[in-house]
């Protein structure tokens, strides 16, 4: 019982449920922009900003992806580190100020994007974006030992995806930096003000939220109980994830290169498909959300690596046949239910391998090393195919060449003998 | 009289078999799983490459098969025009999903058109069935010695809602009360776990039932576009049928059973029956599928209700394993581990 009562948020001591939902509120709305600026604005903004902008070649554009990328990972694990050994993770005004002054930067970065021309001040502009993006990676996703409690963190971590991915499609469709930029400049600069206001007025609720870390049911993560060997089930996700990342990014650069399988779906002059594809995240978060709190994150992975390996198998078949843009086997649908739930997993899973201690160290090197390093190695190697006249069958077939494998793999390490230890699917 | 445990309710069992049940109690059926693994492997290999499926894919332009050519594997037709001459052969099946196909010479499996243009001209033989759809002429002297089936394709209105089907909806429901009561005479403890599921962890059913649904029909249309792999597909939604069915079933054992247990039904003949499995399955077996057919056919949301109800019984069945396996909540395993 006393197991339940730690766990429980609700628990006598605890703070009202208003604080709770409050803390789960601003860490969702925080995320979800976080997330939006980082996967439209900079994986796919920074393309456009070199390529068209600056009029560099695709191989130029590919290696400073993959800089963006190093730098990233290499400052998110210093900076992650440092939070460890100077015990910022239970330090939640800390957090915030560092958040502040984080988000602040890419504000400015954001607003000078469209005038970058040259390619030293391109390159100097991929530097100060991957030294934002790693100090902001662990300080951000570290937030969730204050503000969500664990049992709620499936369910957070779908309201971040659901609200991030659903306004994407919905928008206009320009990808291009300058509307880009016009977006996030104003929703950035509304963030900073509410930001800065958490960080340095001193309120109640602030204070409540960062006494929060402190009770089991926000600071000990769902796999840290009971003595779980963390760095082991560390390791193995860090591996998935890597491989789910690197999979889905080779696939969809070339996707959205290809207007052929995007005009009629993600980039559809009409309202409608762009709708579903937005309904088909939101559900999906939703129901990734209740599968994370209920499934172990193995089945989940498979789930997940499986759908991903669906989805470039139709694509593949949809490429022989010339069917169409893949709506008639119902890829893209299926693609955005994918994405979704492995967003749900990425953004739930870190804090939950964790301790206040350990928390920005793992996100840092989930977050950095993981989901980065594998999406941005995937941009520059899938930029530098596209250079080399690789054609979109072909492509497909080599992502099925990564992502078939690594699922039989995975399907192997699942189906293979252990003793049962009487846990869940 | 309680329904007997599976496993025919036997006390002792020899050692070496209770030393065997031990072991795959601690780690699963290895075997199984291996076999399941490489069912997968095989499906998902199957469907990689040309050289294993052996399916010549005609998208457009012209493609002909001369006379004393031989047209090898199966033949898919999805634009363009295809002439199979008089005195060639085409050994696999052929698909027309798109374009103008002729045949004029010998096919020697079935053909299937729903799509496209098809002609049968006076010197074609087809040894399999055909079945098409609008397009299609034939020649007074073409051969077909399988079965002819035209009307393919999709009836127009044929997704609205079906009106006047009762009969089909008592049908269903007494098909699952059978199954119900089927499951909860030789299987019980199965039906039990996927009640409990069902019943329990309705969202966790329902969320896991929307992927083995997407997933599944997604997997099951890519497999038919294989050609090859069509029986596979046919298979995939026969289990799907079932396991919806299994589905309802379990979820009307778990509400007879919970009805059964309620203050309200008490001394009713419902809670007497509360220690007759069989009769309270069946019971609720045909209350689920009966109350489904009636909510489907309820305007803006009936469909929505009864699709959410379908996939969280399909949700209940995979959570299990068919009831293999009680779910256990991921949560409430590692606080009960911790306590």
């Amino acid at each position: 019982m006393a197991a339940t009562s730690d766990a429980n948020p609700d628990a006598p001591g605890a703070a009202p449920r208003g604080v709770t939902a409050a803390g789960i509120a601003v860490f969702v709305a925080f995320m979800a922009a976080g997330y939006a600026y980082n996967v439209t604005f900079v994986q796919l903004g920074v393309t456009d900003l070199g390529r068209r902008l600056v009029g560099l070649e695709e191989t130029r554009v590919a290696g400073a992806m993959a800089l963006l990328a190093v730098v990233t990972a290499a400052v998110a694990v210093a900076v992650g580190l440092w939070m460890g050994r100077a015990g910022v993770g239970r330090d939640l005004v800390r957090k915030l100020r560092i958040a502040t002054a984080v988000v602040a930067g890419q504000t400015l970065l954001t607003v000078v994007a469209p005038s970058v021309a040259s390619e030293g001040a391109f390159l100097a502009w991929v530097l100060c974006t991957a030294v934002a993006l790693g100090v902001g990676v662990p300080v951000t996703f570290s937030l969730a030992v204050d503000l969500v409690p664990v049992r709620h963190r499936g369910l957070a971590a779908a309201g971040v995806t659901a609200i991030a991915y659903a306004f994407a499609p919905l928008g206009s469709g320009d990808w291009t930096i300058e509307p880009l930029a016009r977006t996030f400049a104003v929703g950035m600069l509304l963030g900073t003000a509410t930001l800065a206001a958490l960080a340095w007025r001193d309120t109640p609720l602030v204070r409540a939220w960062a006494r929060q870390h402190e009770r089991p049911a926000f600071g000990v993560g769902r796999y840290r109980r009971g003595g779980a060997d963390a760095r082991g089930r560390l390791l193995s996700v860090l591996a998935l994830l890597f491989v789910v990342f690197f999979v889905d990014s080779l696939g969809f650069l070339r996707l959205v290169d290809t207007p052929f399988y995007v005009a009629e779906t993600w980039r559809s002059a009409e309202w409608g498909p762009r709708a579903t594809i937005a309904a088909a995240h939101v559900v999906a978060a939703f129901v990734g959300g209740t599968l994370y709190a209920a499934l172990g994150e193995r089945a989940l992975l498979a789930w997940v690596l499986g759908a991903f390996v669906l989805v470039h198998l139709g694509y593949q078949l949809d490429a022989r046949l010339g069917l169409g843009d893949g709506s008639v086997l119902g890829i893209p649908i299926l693609y955005a239910v994918a994405v979704s739930l492995y967003t749900v997993v990425t953004f739930a899973v870190w804090a939950d391998l964790s301790t206040p201690d350990t928390i920005g160290l793992h996100a840092a090197l989930g977050v950095a090393a993981s989901a980065w390093t594998a999406t941005f190695l995937s941009t520059a190697l899938a930029l530098r195919w596209a250079a080399a006249g690789v054609p979109f069958e072909r492509h497909v077939a080599l992502v099925n060449a990564v992502a078939l494998p690594a699922f039989l793999v995975l399907l192997v390490i699942i189906l293979w003998p252990r003793p049962r230890k009487g846990a869940a699917a | 009289m309680a329904a007997p445990a599976e496993g025919g309710g036997r006390v002792s069992r020899p050692p070496d078999r209770a030393r065997r049940a031990a072991a795959r109690r601690r780690h699963g059926s290895a075997p199984r799983r291996a076999a399941l693994a490489l069912a997968l492997s095989a499906l998902l290999l199957v469907g990689c490459d040309d050289a294993l499926l052996g399916v010549t894919w005609v998208r457009g332009d012209q493609h002909v098969v001369v006379d004393g050519a031989r047209q090898a594997g199966a033949l898919l037709v999805t634009g363009g025009e295809v002439l199979l001459a008089p005195g060639s052969r085409t050994d696999g099946p052929v698909l027309l999903l798109g374009g103008e196909l002729t045949i004029d010479g010998l096919v020697m499996g079935d053909v299937l058109a729903p799509g496209g243009a098809l002609r049968l001209g006076p010197w074609a033989v087809v040894r399999g069935d055909l079945g098409a759809g609008a397009g299609f002429e034939r020649h007074p002297d073409a051969l077909v010695e399988g079965e002819v089936t035209l009307g393919l394709g999709l009836p127009a209105g044929a997704a609205a809602p079906r009106g006047g089907g009762w009969w089909r909806v008592l049908l269903q429901a007494l098909a699952t009360a059978a199954m119900a009561a089927a499951w909860a005479r030789w299987a019980p403890r199965r039906l039990g776990a996927m009640a409990d599921a069902a019943g329990r962890h309705f969202p966790v059913a329902a969320s896991l039932g929307v992927l083995v649904f997407l997933v599944g029909s997604i997997a099951a249309v890519i497999m038919a576009f294989t050609i090859v792999l069509i029986p596979a597909t046919l298979l995939v939604l026969a289990l799907g049928v079932l396991a919806v069915g299994t589905g309802w079933a379990a979820l009307g054992f778990a509400l007879a059973r919970a009805l059964a247990r309620a203050p309200a039904f008490a001394g009713g003949p419902l809670a007497a029956s509360a220690g007759r499995p069989v009769w309270l399955a069946a019971f609720g077996g045909f209350d689920v599928a009966l109350v489904l057919g009636v909510v489907e056919r309820v305007p803006w949301v009936g469909g929505g209700v009864a699709l959410l109800v379908s996939l969280a019984a399909l949700g209940a069945v995979a959570l299990t394993g068919l009831g293999g396996r009680p779910f256990v909540h991921a949560g409430d395993a590692r606080l009960a581990g911790e306590a």
